[in-house]
């Protein structure tokens, strides 16, 4: 299983302008955490699914094994708001009395932490599109057209970058200290872990100090300087979509409350 | 004519050690001059010390005939003639993808977008990494991080490349790409290559002229037939024979054969022919 990056880096969709699939993920994700209702959520997901396995060239395996985290996640929250205290049996649908109050779902936390569920992973959909078709260079042209502080720019790449450098050594040094048995037991186990920080700390600094050299050996001069990318124009025929997408996720989102608005209330 | 001359040069760590002491070294223009020398004997600092990124505290570096200078804008102008590819490659690529890291070094020169993109694609084509150009970095092996590390200094079209331990590391089929892969750059665009290394089978086949050091000094010069005469003092730097030459050693002294003291495979064909004719 590769990184998210690497599908990014071969997808269909990644010379079309980075731009336009931000506004293409970020605009509906904010519709949904604005209206929070189901079947905007639904028509979210099964939207972001469509462009992003369908058009955006991510194998179905890779996807659904990429969702997985978030939605352990998303529901270990909702079983948070799912599980509410009441005075009384009452409003409850299952519930335990548990010293003075009773403890169950009501209908209300039942529904609250449906919409949940939908919303988040909605977001997360909308985000997963947006990773899986945009390699990180497309997004930082963006962040520079939007004339987003270079020191900013040049900290994300340089981290995105040295993330992979610096994970790649973490898990070897694991590896070196678990087949000496370093993680056996409790205690050992922060001790092994505490030395991998340690060590780790160091070894990025060393790197650090190694990779200013280099800069400077080809001529650094104090801005990190970028080949401007050239991307394929948008299609009026794709800004009529992402138009008509959001008119259709506010129109549902309004209709949805009017119909089911009742249903939250008590 | 020398391109590059270290003469009488000494360096001190910051922490005490002595790191060069009275070295002096000449690299021949469009020849490949090799630094043979065991772990720690100076040959990275002494890049370091060419490039102006760490100064000698006596002694002169003269490139092109002219001394080194020490202001900012000499040492700029010097490191676009100078290039150093470093024996780590995650050290020397910090980009999100492989074309932006290529393209680094002809921006920094002030090269216009579209002339850097001519160069990108051209160093890129050299070195192999073509078809790589929009891959993400995390995502290319070892040997293909190197070919890259090459070619984003071949894109600033240095007189000079230095390379430390270029085949570290390297499966044999990457050992001989690289190595043919210098060999083509000296040959068309005539630029002079200095290696580090300690893979001595290598420098019969692809070397001009060699050092050897030991401890910040230089012990030894010559090309390799001289340096290779001289089993006795290599060995006692922490360095050997290559393998034929050890061979042909072996022949002439244990067993009084009438051979020549060849390093390379060809020779040693040429050598046992004549034997048996």
């Amino acid at each position: 299983m590769n990184t998210m990056d690497v599908y990014a880096s071969r997808s269909p969709l990644r010379r079309t302008a980075p731009g336009f699939k931000i506004l293409w993920a970020v605009i509906p994700l904010l519709i949904c955490i604005g209206f929070g209702s189901f079947s905007v959520s639904f028509l979210t997901i099964a939207v972001m699914i469509y462009c992003t396995v369908l058009r955006g060239g991510t194998p179905w395996k890779t996807y659904l094994h990429f969702l997985r985290i978030p939605a352990g996640f998303i529901c270990i929250g909702a079983i948070v708001i799912l599980v509410v205290r009441r005075e009384n049996m009452e409003s409850l649908l299952i519930g335990v009395q548990i010293g003075t109050g009773y403890f169950g779902i009501s209908r209300i936390s039942l529904l609250q932490s449906m919409a949940l569920i939908c919303k988040a992973m909605a977001g997360v959909c909308c985000m997963y599109f947006l990773t899986f078709t945009t390699p990180m260079n497309g997004l930082l042209h963006t962040f520079r057209q939007i004339h987003c502080p270079v020191v900013l720019i040049e900290l994300m790449e340089l981290i995105y970058r040295f993330i992979f450098v610096l994970s790649g050594e973490a898990g070897r040094m694991h590896t070196a200290q678990s087949v000496r048995l370093g993680y056996i037991g409790f205690r050992r186990a922060l001790h092994s872990t505490g030395g991998l920080a340690a060590l780790l700390l160091l070894r990025a600094l060393r790197r650090g100090d190694r990779v200013y050299t280099a800069l400077e050996a080809r001529c650094y001069t104090g801005i990190l300087p970028y080949l401007r990318q050239e991307y394929t124009k948008i299609r009026a025929g794709a800004v009529w979509g992402l138009i008509l997408f959001c008119c259709l996720l506010i129109g549902l989102g309004i209709l949805e409350k009017q119909v089911l608005g009742n249903l939250f209330s008590i | 004519m020398n391109l590059l001359e270290i003469r009488h040069v000494n360096y001190q760590y910051e922490t005490g050690g002595q790191a060069l002491q009275d070295l002096s070294l000449t690299f021949e223009k469009g020849k490949t001059t090799v630094l043979l020398g065991a772990n720690g004997a100076g040959k990275s600092t002494l890049f370091l010390n060419i490039l102006g990124i760490l100064h000698p505290q006596s002694g002169e570096i003269r490139f092109d005939g002219q001394p080194c200078g020490t202001s900012r804008k000499e040492m700029t102008a010097l490191r676009s003639r100078i290039g150093l590819v470093f024996q780590d490659p995650d050290d020397q690529i910090f980009s999100a993808d492989v074309r932006q890291d290529i393209a680094f070094g002809p921006l920094n020169l002030g090269l216009s977008q579209e002339e850097t993109r001519k160069r990108v694609e051209q160093a890129a084509r050299q070195t192999g990494v073509y078809e790589l150009l929009d891959r993400p970095v995390q995502a290319l092996s070892f040997g293909q991080k190197k070919r890259v590390a090459i070619a984003g200094v071949l894109a600033m079209r240095p007189e000079l490349i230095i390379l430390d331990e270029p085949t570290a590391g390297l499966d044999p089929a990457g050992v001989s790409g690289i190595m043919e892969l210098l060999s083509d750059i000296k040959k068309e665009a005539g630029t002079t290559i200095a290696i580090a290394t300690h893979d001595i089978d290598l420098v019969p086949l692809y070397c001009d002229y060699a050092y050897v050091l030991s401890h910040g000094q230089a012990i030894c010069a010559g090309t390799p037939e001289e340096i290779f005469a001289q089993p006795a003092l290599l060995r006692a730097h922490g360095l050997r024979l290559p393998r034929i030459a050890h061979l042909m050693e072996i022949l002439e002294e244990k067993d009084h054969m009438d051979v020549r003291r060849v390093s390379t495979i060809g020779g040693a064909r040429r050598e046992i022919k004549r034997l048996f004719s």
